[in-house]
């Protein structure tokens, strides 16, 4: 009997100390509705994923910026599991490479301005029910499609696997300040080849870890 | 209280303030029905794919086996109900020199507005044997009671032959009958390809379309035959005008007729390299489903995979929606009036409930119907009504 009341408080303390303390919580691509990869070379495509012989396929996220070809990744996390008045402490925005080309890429991550969804490619940032233009294509409007200041730069390294991005300002301008949660645009900054984990191919590799605590 | 009953509260209340990742996977609970009034059962003995037309008001039932030869074509009355007539047996024909191999029918469609049945067939050919004069499309008017030839094409060396699975279909504006099973060597190395036919006001294919050069013309770029697995990949949704989406080898593949830049763009979905990959659209959402199984065989243990995703226009867009569903090897069938897919499994058929935006919800029912494996089943929106072959009048 002893055994158990010991046990009881024990969960009890860490329950109670993760509800008053806040809390650390990850969302992954799998969360996410709104998600798209835009190219330059594919207009109308939400999916131009990877650029093969016979066209595009998920399989892999390629970002490209080359003279011929521009690609953006697209993702809106969810963030209406936060509670009401809470002071986000950290937030992370993870992506996993599997390989870049003879140089190594910078990734530029920027908050997304204007609202997109279904049907969204390179000219539109929706389609469906009706279609609606980015200011400029591709979502290249500073200002105007996408954040004048950039939110960060990942620099790829010598070794592929997880890299990870400062993201708590702009969590905290959604979640606190109001601004839309139209999410963030990544894509290369500097001229090359960089592939990530598909998220209809290998789900969970795109997350999103936020730590909140009450204000 | 006990100490397990208090445990056991605590979990569930450290699961609920716990914000992890949401379940992917659509898990399904079952829903009791008692009559399903909308499905009508059609006898007709070893089928394996059904069309139905609502203009015509016919249903046509291919078959397997000892029938493998022949069609059954019904007929509707004018609420959708069969007439009770007896059905026109049609024996497809056996012409040229491949008269004396046995062919059989591997997919059928019905013109959208015409009284127009197209057939692809296949035959069963020795090794050795030159398929070249074979024609796989056949165009039968019906009529009175009666299934007249009308048109027979597609023949030639860029046909692949002695295949258990190949569907067809026409887009919305009848301009464009889409079929399987094209092959071509490049480097002595075989590929695999889809085409079309471009249709005439008549519903018949055009002369200069109708060669096998031309088929390729169109698809020629489809040179990559992780795309187009015969035997695996599981029809055609033509969705919009210039844009088709079909059943690729690890999820659906959209087809841009127009733009080359952005001809095929394949939605891969993990887990890959299925089998019996299967294809439908919602008839008014801009919607398709697809599934995919471990194995071939009907009585396969291992569930199959059901996916929900959107498109704009025919381009595939935003992330997909999972579930899985035991049993049934069949196509999937939408009933956007009853906010439902349907699938044939073994004496019943399942259906899994979908909201109005075309999204899964966690329910499934299930009919029983016959005693035996359901894989020819249609539903018309016009009529509401689902028709599923079954092997007895039971």
């Amino acid at each position: 009997m002893k055994q158990h009341r010991l046990i009881l408080i024990l969960v009890f303390t860490l329950l109670a100390s993760s509800v008053l303390s806040g809390r650390t919580f990850e969302l992954t691509d799998e969360n996410c509705v709104r998600i798209a990869v835009i190219a330059s070379d594919a207009p109308r495509l939400s999916w131009a994923g990877l650029h093969g012989r016979s066209g595009y396929t998920t399989n892999v996220l390629a970002l490209y910026n080359t003279d011929s070809r521009k690609t953006a990744f697209l993702i809106a996390f969810p963030l209406d599991h936060i509670p009401d008045d809470k002071r986000i402490t950290s937030a992370t925005l993870s992506m996993y490479c599997v390989l870049w080309g003879q140089d190594k890429p910078r990734v530029e991550v920027r908050r997304i301005i204007g609202d997109w969804g279904d049907g969204v490619c390179h000219l539109y940032r929706r389609t469906h029910p009706e279609k609606v233009k980015w200011t400029k294509p591709g979502a290249t409007g500073i200002g105007t499609d996408r954040a004048r200041r950039a939110t960060g730069l990942v620099q790829l390294s010598e070794e592929l696997g997880e890299f990870s991005l400062n993201v708590t300002e702009d969590v905290e301008l959604w979640y606190w300040r109001g601004v839309p949660n139209n999410g963030w645009i990544v894509t290369l900054e500097t001229k090359g080849e960089a592939r990530f984990y598909s998220p209809t191919h290998e789900p969970g590799t795109w997350k999103l870890d936020v730590t909140y605590e009450p204000r | 209280m006990s100490f397990q009953k208090v445990l056991a509260i605590i979990v569930v209340s450290l699961r609920l303030v716990t914000l992890g990742n949401a379940e992917r996977h659509l898990r399904l609970e079952e829903v009791q029905e008692d009559s399903y009034p909308f499905i009508t059962e059609i006898l007709a003995p070893d089928a394996v794919e059904m069309a139905v037309s609502e203009a015509a008001r016919l249903v046509a039932v291919t078959h397997k086996g000892k029938n493998a030869g022949q069609i059954s074509i019904f007929s509707l009355d004018k609420t959708g109900g069969l007439t009770g007539t007896e059905p026109i047996s049609l024996v497809l024909p056996k012409r040229g020199e491949l008269a004396k191999h046995a062919n059989y029918a591997l997919g059928v469609t019905f013109h959208p507005s015409l009284p127009l049945l197209y057939v692809w067939q296949d035959v069963t050919l020795p090794g050795d044997a030159d398929a070249g004069t074979f024609e796989h499309l056949l165009i039968f008017r019906i009529a009175d009671g009666k299934a007249e030839l009308v048109q027979a094409c597609g023949k030639g060396s860029d046909y692949s032959v002695g295949h258990k699975v190949g569907y067809i279909a026409v887009d919305r504006k009848a301009t464009r009958l889409f079929f399987p099973n094209l092959q071509r060597k490049s480097n002595d190395k075989q590929l695999n390809g889809i085409g079309y036919f471009k249709l005439g006001w008549d519903g018949l294919v055009l002369a200069v379309a109708g060669t096998a050069a031309d088929d390729f013309v169109a698809q020629r770029e489809t040179e990559y035959p992780v795309f187009i697995a015969p035997d695996k990949t599981g029809g055609f949704v033509p969705v919009a005008d210039d844009v088709i989406i079909f059943a690729g080898a690890a999820g659906p593949v959209s087809w841009d007729l127009v733009e080359a830049r952005q001809r095929f763009a394949m939605y891969s979905i993990y887990p890959v390299a299925r089998k019996n990959r299967r294809i439908a659209a919602h008839p008014t959402l801009p919607v398709v489903y697809m599934s995919f199984t471990l194995c071939e065989e009907a009585n396969c243990v291992h569930p199959i995979y059901v996916i929900r995703l959107k498109h704009a226009e025919g381009f595939l867009t935003s992330n997909f929606q999972f579930t899985s569903v035991y049993g049934p090897l069949a196509p999937p069938v939408v009933l956007g009036r009853r906010q439902m897919v349907a699938y044939g499994g073994k004496g019943q058929v399942h259906f899994i409930s979908i909201d109005k935006k075309g999204d899964f919800l966690p329910e499934i029912r299930r009919a029983k119907v016959g005693k035996t494996e359901i894989t020819a089943l249609s539903y018309s929106e016009e009529f509401d009504k689902l028709y599923v072959a079954v092997e007895k009048d039971e």
